[in-house]
């Protein structure tokens, strides 16, 4: 689970909740209709979906767009969140790659995406929040675990996730069956699962 | 190859959200049989996870958040019921977690409601693949709000392929919803068309496709009054002005 990954986690200080606690406990109280709960959620949560949603779109409006979509579903479906199945930033991050991807396919411009754009690196220039300490070593922790992976598998779960192309997509693009690809893209996150010590 | 046929190799994209619309149904059946492929899904899930939190942060700005406040209102929060109509027939607190973020993640909340809907008026479960943007929501909200309606009522008919129709409706709402299970697939260039029907003629009330489970449901566009018959025919894709070939489901709300 999320809450058991170590940047996840209060390194300063152990005595305290962590993190992933406090942001399950916002997201229950929001469940109960608890507005300020909302409105610290957004705060804690909003630069990390809407930076999600950015890297997919690369759009600044559309991804405001997207990004207020997102908070109103986690509003009306809050109340249905239950942490026995799995951590909050889990459910809203879920949520949130699931809208922006819905958005990436729906969009008539994302069809014609050229193959270079898809494969070239995702990263797009976009005034970013200073990233705190905690943000800093987790992205590093993904970065170097992905570093472990073949440039294959990379290219293969870059496309699929930040790109928000579909098996077939990506095959084509690539030129290889689409069954290489889902093995590319599985044998890649186990490796990545191992590297970050995901476990259930 | 057997890669292209062995569902459990789409754990993966199915963690990335890749899997294509054509697979999907068919995956989500496997992994609604295999707790090995479901444990291996919810970890993939849960690294996905962290691949999203590595996103660069990206400040909103100022306008958003009280754009998100004020719409609150407009936003009614859904009803906390249950969704969690799959037994959980599987040993240990690990898999029964893991079995029970299929059914009742938010991707799959929607389905959940068709899926209830659909049990209680079949007694069959039913695999809906819903595009989930806008759209999806409004159906599944309209459809909600048609089942908690005091004066809800349901008519079922078979349909000539061994399946079932059943027309779901609230003449206080003014609104139906069909719900069919065992509907054949159709050609690309070929969808469902409902149809409100009284003496005056059939009034066109949206277009829909069955996957290759056969089963999905569909809020009516338009305003049903009393009495109405609800027919589906097939159409050419995007839908006709009036019916052109003889209705596949015939349903009255009387």
């Amino acid at each position: 689970m999320l809450e058991l990954v170590p940047g996840e986690m209060n390194v300063e200080n152990p005595a305290e909740p962590s993190a992933a606690t406090v942001l399950q406990d916002v997201l229950e109280r929001v469940g109960r209709g608890d507005r300020a709960a909302f409105s610290e959620l957004y705060d804690q949560m909003a630069p990390r979906v809407l930076g999600l949603v950015t890297r997919l779109l690369r759009d600044p409006a559309q991804s405001e767009e997207v990004a207020q979509e997102i908070f109103l579903e986690i509003w009306q479906t809050s109340t249905r969140f239950d942490p026995n199945k799995g951590g909050a930033a889990t459910w809203i991050l879920t949520m949130t790659h699931r809208r922006a991807v819905d958005r990436v396919r729906a969009s008539q411009a994302s069809r014609d995406r050229d193959v270079r754009v898809g494969i070239r690196d995702l990263d797009v220039d976009i005034d970013h929040v200073a990233e705190s300490v905690e943000v800093r070593i987790e992205s590093e922790r993904v970065e170097k675990a992905m570093a472990r992976l073949t440039d294959m598998q990379r290219q293969a779960i870059t496309l699929s996730y930040y790109g928000g192309y579909t098996n077939s997509e990506v095959a084509t693009m690539l030129s290889v069956p689409i069954g290489t690809i889902k093995t590319r893209i599985r044998d890649g996150m186990i490796r990545l699962r191992d590297e970050l010590g995901v476990a259930s | 190859m057997t890669d292209d046929k062995d569902p459990g190799n789409l754990t993966g994209s199915y963690a990335l959200g890749a899997v294509d619309a054509a697979e999907l149904a068919d995956f989500e059946a496997h992994l609604a049989q295999s707790h090995q492929t479901r444990d291996e899904v919810t970890e993939l899930m849960d690294t996905a996870v962290l691949l999203g939190l590595a996103a660069a942060p990206v400040q909103p700005s100022a306008g958003l958040k009280a754009s998100i406040m004020g719409q609150l209102d407009a936003h009614p929060q859904l009803p906390s019921e249950a969704t969690g109509f799959v037994a959980s027939d599987f040993a240990g607190p690990a898999a029964r977690k893991a079995s029970a973020r299929w059914f009742s993640k938010p991707v799959t909340a929607l389905v959940a409601v068709a899926a209830a809907i659909a049990l209680f008026v079949a007694g069959g479960v039913v695999t809906t693949t819903i595009t989930q943007d806008n759209f999806a929501q409004q159906q599944a909200d309209q459809l909600a709000a048609i089942n908690a309606a005091d004066d809800v009522q349901r008519a079922a008919v078979d349909l000539d392929g061994g399946g079932t129709a059943t027309l779901v409706w609230s003449n206080e709402l003014l609104r139906s919803a069909l719900v069919v299970d065992g509907l054949a697939t159709l050609p690309t260039d070929r969808q469902y068309q409902l149809w409100y029907i009284d003496g005056a003629g059939a009034r066109p009330a949206g277009v829909f496709d069955v996957a290759a489970s056969g089963s999905t449901w569909r809020v009516l566009e338009g305003t049903m009054n009393t009495g109405d018959t609800v027919g589906v025919t097939v159409e050419p894709r995007g839908g006709s002005p009036v019916p052109t070939t003889d209705p596949v489901v015939v349903i009255t709300s009387a």
